[in-house]
């Protein structure tokens, strides 16, 4: 993933716990199927209540996305990835905002949708993990399709269609040292 | 009636308003709990005292449950309905939250026939096939 800033939601000052060392399988708990219907609940409530998420199978082809990643820190420490092909991610915002009462979207406002939707599709993926795990804040980038789950083995990934653009969700083990991401001390 | 509405994420913030415009809130925004109590000191020297805040419950400088804490705290601030509006389902979390002052709880995602019925369990808005008809 190339790490571009974004516009970034403040990070948590209050204090931190640090992300477990264990490596769990994703797949011992949430399969794709799952994750689809995770990812389809949250487009339909947040973005669009008629839409139809096809899954896509097969060879993904990389496109400029807007890449969201959240971690959960517990017994059971995974890192989510949701990635929204660029032009998706800012109709995503322009439908999450109500179209046209908000104007064009702005670079933050993208950031900040695809983040949101990350925390909630997280959120979602924490409650069927051991109780007492902790959520991060959303950290938002530019990458690709097809990054989720990219540097582990043990990731669950489903790749969706909406409508012409390409939006993947992975769930990957967390592995020692490699999110730099920071765990809130709060469950989200 | 004036609502306070809680979320370190401005899109979740606009949505939440978005719904409680539709019944009729006047909506102030802020999105951590230390900026909420600034708002709800100034609400309340206007004389504007929000009859709901919508919190979040994980967010930076200062979280959804501190603030609930806080409110209840002070007195000025009893008749204050708060509503928790979150992805956090654990049960033991909506207990802290509830035990804490907490009169309802919103899991995300939600839709907003969901909010605007809480909002009627609340006796905050007429009933809520009526405020959806």
């Amino acid at each position: 993933m190339t790490a571009v800033p974004f516009p970034q939601r403040t990070q948590p000052i209050e204090e931190s716990a640090p992300i477990g060392q264990a490596v769990v399988d994703p797949s011992s708990f949430v399969d794709v199927d799952t994750l689809v219907e995770l990812l389809t609940v949250t487009w339909a409530t947040f973005v669009d209540p008629e839409c139809y998420l096809a899954p896509v199978d097969g060879l993904i082809e990389r496109r400029p996305a807007v890449v969201a990643e959240i971690a959960i820190a517990g017994d059971a420490p995974v890192r989510i990835t949701l990635s929204v092909e660029q032009a998706g991610a800012v109709l995503v915002t322009e439908m999450m905002l109500g179209e046209g009462a908000y104007g064009a979207p702005t670079q933050l406002d993208v950031s900040d949708a695809i983040g949101e939707l990350s925390n909630v599709l997280g959120g979602n993926i924490k409650a069927l993990l051991p109780d007492g795990s902790t959520l991060t804040l959303p950290n938002v980038t530019a990458g690709s399709t097809g990054t989720a789950g990219d540097n582990d083995g043990t990731a669950v990934t489903a790749t969706v269609a909406w409508g012409p653009y390409l939006v993947m969700a992975g769930i990957s083990a967390e592995v020692a040292g490699q999110l730099p991401l920071t765990a809130s001390g709060a469950a989200r | 009636m004036h609502a306070l509405v809680i979320d370190d994420s401005r899109t979740m913030r606009r949505i939440v308003s978005s719904v409680l415009a539709r019944v009729g809130f006047t909506c102030v925004e802020a999105e951590h709990g230390e900026e909420a109590l600034a708002k709800l000191e100034d609400m309340t020297a206007a004389g504007t005292l929000p009859a709901i805040a919508t919190i979040d419950w994980n967010m930076p400088v200062m979280n959804g449950l501190t603030f609930v804490t806080r409110v209840r705290a002070d007195t000025r601030w009893r008749d204050v309905t708060l509503m928790m509006v979150t992805t956090e389902s654990e049960h033991g979390q909506i207990v802290r939250a509830l035990a804490a002052g907490a009169h309802e709880y919103v899991l995300k995602p939600f839709t907003a026939e969901d909010m605007i019925s809480k909002l009627s369990m609340l006796g905050l808005v007429e009933t809520s096939a009526e405020v959806m008809a």
